[in-house]
């Protein structure tokens, strides 16, 4: 089952017991309290609705998600239609129940959700209408208090579940959001990591042997002349020592990235990950080859469950199959110690496999343990498509949110203002007083969402949400004064400020609007009941009435319909968008650190392979010739291997992590890249030399991508000024140049900014490129120093 | 060579293969040292070292006795270009490497007339009596 119809599961699941335990107090209140019709009439009423959720629970448990959303929408309706019939006091909270269903739209495919939203509009009018006039007079049996108190009871819970119901769901959403940030953010952190720890294990071990075999070398040039034995014994030791350099760089090497994983893929990597296993393992992998991220998270996998087979001395099989858009590897290990796996290294797999997109599910059954891993092989294609369809770079990242609550404003002016006109109209005609309450009352509803649309506009969001809430509010609990017949409508416009506020609002906002919105609506509640109005004695007439119930609900429900729905769509994007983002992250450090094992593998193990064998042609020679001149000119090549292997390793390391970065000089490794470059540059430098390694590593790679980029792109004669400064709380650098820069509309961030961004991002930093044609190109960055720690 | 089961002193001809020069260079001044073989071509590639002994052939020439060659090589592997020596040409035999061991490695082709050994540990005396010993 998956994650969705999980949760859908859940919902039911908490509705159902919500509504059996709700029928088993209306019969309580009816058998024990007050033994009125109209209390039976609302327990019957009720059995519908339990049974299409009880329905729609089974369907849900087959996997029928269609058809149990439809069903338990579809119970909701009915009996939302027979209870609005037989008791129309009820219609705000018929109304909650509906704006609650609205929900399930999330569980809908996209070509199911215009005839649903439909559906809504539809069923919101229909139930005004309904409500306007009494059908069955049931409510004048029971005494007033018990209509009152059992319907604002009743309000306030249904209220409040909804509420709580919709925070939950977005809150989930934002939680996930959050969540896939932290872990790209660990990722990058640990990619630095890695990189560092990869340099200093050079810097430390192959470097120092590469000395250490040249000195062995002048050495044995000196003994040459007659001390034969000398020689024969240094190079003998020689090829030891380079044995057991090629050794430790292999194993390291082997660290970053499996060699064979890179060369032959998994089915080799994960056959010799099992080699030293030592009961039978089955293995039963396809051959082909996937993204290098993708192949390593599953990697990761085979090798925790091997050494989980090893330490537990239970039987290993994994099994891979390619399914059309995704690979799964099932991974067994039967009749162990039944032992747990060492929950860190679950995580940091789980993470992996997350961060491509995947999922990773355990299970146990006595002493056999179940890893089931899908990952998807075709996300990373599809996310490229995504970004390349992007084009151009957005710096504002909230500017869709902007666009719902822009256009929802709008919306709200428009619906405002014609109801004024209407207001207005019908109050010049009729002179009721009532008419008159709902136009003012609309006046400043009209001012709200304008001066609103202003702050949206300006970008205080806050500021444009209270003024909303606060006017809906009040407006909903005066135009339900003064029309009572408008219940149904005015409970909407009460429930408004919980889907607008979602998205915005932190944790404790979202508490505080719940509180409001359920006060404001036992107010609403409590005023619908009234049958006359607060301002006038005569009820306005019932056509008028009629048609306006009935057009403003169905036009307000379109609002709250549209808007709900894009919120969520627009939370979505937000958590795709970001999922995006942290499989970039992987694919970025993963891909670079594929490079890194290539370059060792090629570069230094290549030098070293060829060192051992030398250094046994030194020992041969030097038992066998007593011409010294062939020695000699082995020596040479020897040293000259030496210096090539010496040279390659350090500008491994440089690049990667260079020389001081891990002390935090960052000011003296950005003036190294300045030194080096063809452009004339000045480079100014305050307090940036004790810098948290976390900060140094991305500022420096941003500043080193950005001296190149200018190096290559901002043409003859443009002078280049680097900035890096350092105070006790912030981390800014800035390189700007004079040359031609670039439109940056016109061109999208190349891989190598984006990935840049990412990793300043990923400390809680901001990067921005500006540029202008004609008027250079300045890249700043800012990182908040000591935030990095709790990112980690 | 074997004639009639008897090791001739005539020496071993060599091809070596590596997309690393500097692997064939210290293996080919190892060989040099020891009169029982020669070098009679290097390159860096299993698809020219197949033309190598596909031309040899050709010209009614010796192929060669013996190939050293990486496993792990852009183009065509190790392992393929040995599997097809083998069988284009009977009589030459491979001496696969790699600096991995073989248990990191893809199954080896699986012929009498191949095998493997770790790059670092290479040794002349042990390729001589392998490519000189008598066939079952």
């Amino acid at each position: 089952m998956n994650a969705s119809n999980q949760r859908l599961e859940r919902a039911i699941h908490a509705n159902l017991i919500g509504d059996l335990a709700a029928q088993v107090l209306v019969l309580g209140t009816w058998v024990f309290l007050v033994h009125s019709r109209w209390v039976l009439a609302l327990w019957m009423v009720r059995w519908i609705v339990v049974l299409g959720i009880a329905l729609a629970q089974r369907l849900i448990r087959r996997q029928q998600r269609f058809r149990a959303v439809i069903v338990l929408a579809g119970g909701h309706a009915l009996g939302a239609l027979l209870t609005v019939v037989i008791l129309p006091e009820f219609v705000p909270i018929i109304m909650l129940v509906m704006f609650g269903d609205l929900q399930l739209a999330k569980y809908l495919e996209r070509r199911h959700l215009r005839p649903y939203l439909t559906s809504f509009v539809a069923l919101a009018a229909g139930v005004a209408a309904l409500s306007i006039q009494s059908w069955t007079g049931l409510a004048d049996s029971a005494a007033q208090w018990v209509v009152i108190s059992a319907i604002v009871s009743h309000a306030a819970v249904t209220g409040a579940v909804t509420a709580q119901f919709g925070r939950e769901s977005y809150v989930n959403l934002r939680m996930r959001e959050q969540e896939l940030q932290q872990l790209s953010g660990r990722l990058l952190i640990a990619a630095d990591e890695e990189r560092q720890r990869v340099a200093n294990a050079l810097r430390r071990g192959a470097l120092v042997d590469l000395g250490v075999l040249a000195d062995r070398l002048t050495t044995a040039r000196a003994a040459l002349s007659g001390r034969q034995d000398e020689v024969v014994a240094i190079a003998e030791a020689s090829v030891t020592e380079a044995q057991r350099s090629l050794g430790t760089l292999r194993t390291l090497s082997h660290g970053i990235f499996p060699d064979a994983l890179r060369s032959y893929g998994l089915r080799t990597a994960i056959t010799s990950l099992v080699a030293d296993v030592p009961s039978e393992a089955q293995i039963d992998v396809p051959e082909a080859r996937y993204d290098p991220s993708v192949e390593l998270a599953l990697y990761r996998c085979a090798a925790l469950m091997a050494d989980h087979a090893k330490s537990s001395a239970g039987t290993l099989s994994i099994t891979a199959t390619a399914l059309p858009h995704a690979v799964r590897m099932v991974l067994t290990v039967r009749g162990g110690d039944a032992s747990p796996v060492d929950p860190a290294q679950l995580q940091h797999v789980s993470d992996r496999i997350g961060a491509v997109g995947g999922e990773l599910t355990m299970s146990g059954i006595g002493s056999d343990l179940t890893m089931t891993v899908e990952a998807a092989t075709a996300v990373n294609a599809a996310a490229q498509t995504v970004e390349a369809a992007e084009g151009a770079p957005t710096p504002d990242d909230r500017r869709s949110d902007h666009r719902i609550l822009l256009s929802f404003n709008k919306a709200g002016a428009t619906l405002a203002g014609a109801g004024l006109v209407s207001a207005t109209a019908v109050w010049l005609i009729t002179r009721r007083p009532s008419a008159g309450v709902v136009a003012a009352v609309l006046v400043v509803v009209l001012v709200a969402a304008l001066w609103s649309l202003r702050k949206v506009r300006v970008g205080n969001f806050a500021a444009a949400i209270t003024a909303l809430c606060a006017s809906t509010a009040v407006a909903g609990a005066l135009i339900t004064a003064a029309l009572p017949s408008f219940v149904p409508m005015t409970a909407l416009l009460t429930v408004l400020p919980m889907v607008l506020a979602l998205p915005y609002l932190a944790h404790r906002a979202l508490n505080v609007i719940g509180f409001v919105q359920t006060a404001a609506l036992a107010v609403v509640t409590l005023c619908g009941l009234r049958d006359q109005s607060l301002f006038d004695h005569s009820p306005l007439p019932s056509s008028i009435t009629w048609v306006f119930v009935v057009l403003s609900t169905a036009a307000l429900s379109a609002v709250v319909a549209v808007t709900e729905v894009e919120t969520h769509a627009e939370l979505g994007e937000r958590t795709a968008q970001v999922q995006r983002t942290l499989r970039r992250v992987v694919d970025a450090s993963d891909s670079e650190r594929q490079r890194i094992e290539r370059d060792l593998h090629d570069g230094a193990q290549q030098h070293f392979v060829a060192l051992s064998v030398q250094f046994r042609v030194l020992a041969r020679l030097a038992t066998t010739d007593t011409d010294t001149e062939r020695a000699n000119s082995l020596i040479d090549a020897l040293l000259a291997e030496i210096d090539e292997a010496s040279h390659d390793l350090t500008a491994l390391v440089e690049g990667r992590f260079p020389e001081g970065l891990s002390e935090g000089r960052l000011a003296d490794a950005v003036r190294r890249i300045a030194a080096q470059s063809a452009m004339p540059v000045t480079v100014e430098t305050t307090g940036a030399n004790n810098v948290p390694v976390q900060l140094a590593a991305p500022a420096y790679f941003c500043c080193r991508e950005a001296i190149q980029n200018a190096s290559k792109h901002a043409g003859a004669g443009a002078q280049l000024r680097v900035r890096v400064d350092a105070t006790d709380h912030l981390l800014t650098f800035e390189v700007s140049d004079d040359g031609v820069g670039f439109d940056p509309y016109a061109r999208s961030p190349g891989g190598g900014l984006r990935s840049l961004r990412d990793r300043v991002e990923a400390v809680g930093g901001t990067f921005t490129v500006r540029s202008e044609l004609g008027n250079g190109t300045t890249v700043t960055g800012q990182l908040p120093i000591g935030v990095a720690a709790l990112v980690g | 060579m074997l004639k009639n089961g008897v090791v001739t002193q005539t020496a071993l001809r060599v091809i070596l293969v590596d997309d690393h020069s500097g692997f064939r260079a210290a293996v080919q001044s190892l060989l040099a040292l020891d009169e029982q073989f020669a070098v009679i071509a290097s390159t860096d590639s299993a698809e020219s070292a197949l033309e190598i002994i596909s031309r040899a052939v050709h010209d009614h020439e010796a192929p060669p006795d013996l190939v050293v060659m990486d496993v792990n090589m852009a183009g065509m592997n190790g392992m393929v270009g040995a599997a097809r020596m083998v069988a284009e040409h009977p009589g030459v035999k491979v001496v696969l490497c790699s600096t991995a061991p073989l248990s990191q490695l893809p199954p080896l082709p699986r012929h009498d007339d191949i095998t493997f050994v770790s790059k670092d540990s290479i040794d002349p005396d042990a390729l001589r009596e392998w490519a000189s010993r008598q066939r079952a």
